[in-house]
């Protein structure tokens, strides 16, 4: 089993891709987020509250003021320059500490950000060549258990659906596309539709898992998480969880397949050179 | 995954660093999977490794999805009531903000708690703080659409909660 650098450079610009627009999206209303938080202070994480809750321990509120910009800057750097574990550690710090301070507007997909920096952390493309470094053996492990995480999000959401009535009988959906607050108005006329989505949604969580070890299944299955998600980005509010997806998607892909995606972003900087 | 020129091929010894991300996952999934699938001792002990740096919960629209479309209002000087966050447009994240208030609301009028708790409340009052800077006392609802029958989901009925403050 191999690890390509090229779907390593891209989950690495992936991420930090995402989290800039994160952040950008954000600040129109970071005082109600991060400033003057509207999300009650959580009750502690134990010794790595220094981590985890880094405004509420051992930095002040009005770091934030700091910790925005800086985090900015942190993700911009990580587009153009090699992967350094000193750079990657306080941009999980600070990304996990906002996300914290507003918890009230996390998501899954912010949660599974967290985990993808925190691994980031150990991940470094460079160190993927022939060889038996610690450095190479830190980014398999990251990588390895970024591809796991995704597999383990998706059987686990199967799994919490499996032991409910209403991803069996269809009718998951349809409640769905009535709730006011998701923007489905559209669907909830088509019941048949409503039906066919939930067992394609369910069967998809589901297979997921299995399919992606073998390729033919597994660009499929790719196939089919990009329409998923890009469809939950745009309709259901939770742009970035859609899109965190996607960002793991990076790993799984192979050397040509990651080298498609890149082939934009080398344009681009060869332009900007 | 497939073997390609351009891609470093693993060696064997790191096939246990492979193990090592699968045995990781595998405590992480006694974390995250449903309480009933794991056994009581596996659960702990994948709480007290998971939670403080690799939490996390799949649970969005499941086991089944939500019955209820809630939301909660702040009554206006004049006797008009707007939501929480109308005061920040199409923002998904305030939205989703007081989606979550909402909902928290909900579940503890749920549990047969006679007001929510101080620190919603306060959630509550920080999202419209040009409200709560003209008027002392801000008085708040929940609003609840509940379907009643999952098989026409259209078809729902609304109450009203009045959330006074605990004196």
């Amino acid at each position: 089993m191999t690890i390509p650098p090229a779907s390593v450079r891209l989950f690495r610009l992936a991420v930090h891709l995402w989290l800039i627009v994160f952040l950008v999206v954000r600040i129109p209303v970071g005082a109600y987020l991060w400033v003057d938080p509207v999300s009650p202070t959580l009750p502690g994480n134990g010794f790595f509250s220094w981590a985890t809750d880094a405004f509420d321990t051992w930095l002040p509120g009005e770091a934030v003021y700091v910790a925005v910009p800086l985090l900015l800057a942190l993700a911009v750097r990580n587009l153009f320059r090699p992967a350094r574990w000193y750079v990657g550690l306080p941009v999980w710090v600070l990304y996990t500490g906002l996300m914290h301070r507003a918890w009230l507007a996390g998501s899954g997909g912010q949660q599974l950000m967290g985990i993808l920096l925190f691994w980031s952390i150990f991940i470094d493309e460079r160190s993927l060549g022939p060889g038996s470094s610690f450095r190479h053996a830190s980014s398999v492990l990251g990588v390895w258990a970024v591809r796991l995480q995704l597999l383990l999000v998706y059987a686990a959401a199967a799994a919490h659906k499996a032991t409910g009535t209403a991803w069996w009988d269809g009718t998951a959906v349809g409640i769905v596309a009535t709730d006011a607050t998701y923007h489905l108005g559209g669907l909830a006329h088509l019941p048949w539709l409503c039906r066919a989505i939930t067992w394609l949604l369910f069967a998809f969580m589901a297979l997921f898992p299995v399919a992606v070890w073998w390729r033919p299944a597994r660009r499929i299955a790719l196939a089919a998480g990009l329409v998923f998600h890009t469809a939950t980005a745009v309709f259901l509010d939770i742009p970035e969880m859609g899109t965190a997806f996607l960002v793991a998607y990076a790993l799984w892909l192979d050397a040509d397949e990651a080298a498609h995606f890149l082939r934009p972003f080398a344009q681009l900087r060869t332009v900007m050179k | 995954m497939d073997s390609d020129a351009s891609t470093a091929r693993t060696p064997r010894w790191q096939r246990w660093i492979f193990i090592a991300a699968l045995a990781h996952t595998l405590v992480l999934a006694a974390y995250v999977l449903p309480e009933a699938w794991v056994p009581v001792r596996a659960r702990a002990w994948s709480q007290a490794y998971a939670r403080p740096l690799w939490h996390q919960q799949w649970r969005l629209f499941a086991p089944d999805p939500r019955m209820t479309s809630a939301w909660v209002e702040v009554g206006l000087s004049d006797s008009a009531w707007r939501p929480l966050d109308a005061g920040f447009a199409d923002d998904p994240a305030m939205h989703r903000m007081a989606g979550s208030i909402a909902r928290y609301v909900e579940d503890e009028l749920d549990r047969g708690l006679p007001t929510p708790s101080p620190a919603i409340m306060q959630a509550m009052r920080a999202m419209v703080p040009d409200i709560v800077r003209d008027a002392p006392h801000v008085r708040f609802r929940l609003v609840r659409d509940r379907a009643v029958d999952p098989h026409h989901p259209e078809r729902r009925e609304r109450t009203i909660t009045y959330l006074d403050e605990a004196p």
